[in-house]
């Protein structure tokens, strides 16, 4: 052991045990207090975790590269809990280390107020996601077809037509709907993230994730982040499980997790 | 107060999102050492490690590997290889049958 891996930053906290065991699956996780605030730190072998190996292993065994994010991510979590309740932290970025505490001291010091204004600003908030995902386009077109004006008037226009002229009013009828899917969708989504935004602390929209790390076969529309005071986190969840509701005959689908590390909201207030 | 779900990596969107977070989203001080990966790798990284079950793949449309070039002229090289040495085989019964002769 001969260096500190870095997992995230908190106030002062008499609960200082973790169970879990740090990054390297062997040593212990501990806290390291530095006046008012302490960083959650495990040791490490600077040898195993040296930049290139890394890069190495992502590369030839991605289980391993997988496993320690998972790692760093239960951590964070764990120092996130205290009695049933969140504690505000401050996630690092995976591979944060340190040759030595003395080194990490300096570090605290000399960011202390940045991280001391950014938990004052995270206490008693929580980050949680949402996710949309478009579960059925067809239902959409569908209703487009039978409610927009535009298209009913588009679609007799063509059927008073003779065919072959007819025929190139086809894809225009196509190409019509379908911008109309488009918009519908950009609106549906709009309006669920202003909706959910009010009565939330601050809001961003994220990268949407594709299918093929989502593993799913509808596509997400949105992924959005919330920063909530902690008393209205349970109107929220009711708030979006109502909205899920509504949206689902609609052919969207809605999704929330958390509470997350503020991944999020950490990185725009420090 | 409301039920407290922490996120666990249980399912393929979790984990994406957990690997979204810790990879590009955490706080970033300079450490003495600060382990990179950079973007494309990740990404590499992100999709190999969904492409865990190849059912799963098909099902949404990643068969990169079947059209991969590096990997199929690999297949095609083990082909060769077993052919030449079927024929080596045979080669070799046939020199013996001539010498006793």
């Amino acid at each position: 052991m001969d260096g500190l891996y870095l997992y995230c930053i908190r106030e002062k906290n008499d609960s200082s045990i973790f169970f879990i065991k740090g990054i390297d699956n062997k040593n212990e996780v501990f806290v390291l207090p530095y006046k008012e605030i302490e960083a959650i730190v495990s040791g490490i072998s600077l040898d195993e975790f040296d930049s290139d190996e890394i890069k190495r292993k992502a590369q030839e065994n991605l289980n391993w590269i997988k496993e320690k994010i998972v790692l760093h991510e239960k951590v964070v979590e764990e120092a996130m809990k205290k009695n049933g309740k969140v504690v505000s932290v401050i996630p690092m970025k995976f591979g944060t280390i340190f040759a030595g505490e003395k080194r990490l001291i300096e570090t605290l010091d000399e960011h202390y107020e940045q991280f001391k204004t950014a938990l004052n600003k995270l206490e008693g908030k929580e980050e949680w996601g949402v996710k949309m995902y478009l579960t059925g386009k067809g239902q959409i077109e569908e209703t487009i077809k039978t409610e927009s004006e535009i298209i009913k008037e588009m679609e007799s226009k063509i059927a008073g037509l003779p065919e072959g002229i007819a025929y190139f009013h086809e894809s225009e009828l196509k190409e019509a709907v379908s911008n109309e899917v488009l918009r519908k969708i950009n609106d549906t989504k709009r309006n669920i993230f202003e909706e959910l935004k009010m009565n939330t602390e601050d809001a961003r929209e994220c990268k949407i994730l594709e299918k093929e790390l989502t593993g799913r076969l509808e596509p997400m529309i949105l992924n959005a982040s919330y920063l909530i005071k902690t008393e209205m986190v349970d109107e929220f969840i009711q708030s979006a499980e109502r909205k899920n509701k509504e949206l689902n005959p609609q052919g969207f689908s809605l999704e929330y997790s958390g509470p997350w590390p503020p991944y999020y909201f950490g990185e725009q207030n420090v | 107060m409301s039920e407290q779900k922490m996120m666990h990596a249980t399912n393929a969107t979790n984990l994406a999102d957990i690997l979204e977070r810790v990879l590009d989203k955490g706080i970033v001080i300079a450490g003495d050492i600060q382990i990179k990966i950079a973007d494309i790798e990740l990404l590499t990284i992100k999709i190999r490690l969904l492409v865990a079950s190849v059912d799963k793949a098909m099902e949404i449309g990643i068969n990169w590997w079947q059209t991969d070039s590096f990997l199929s002229s690999k297949a095609k090289e083990a082909e060769i290889e077993n052919e030449n040495t079927e024929l080596k085989k045979r080669l070799e019964k046939l020199e013996e049958k001539i010498k006793s002769a």
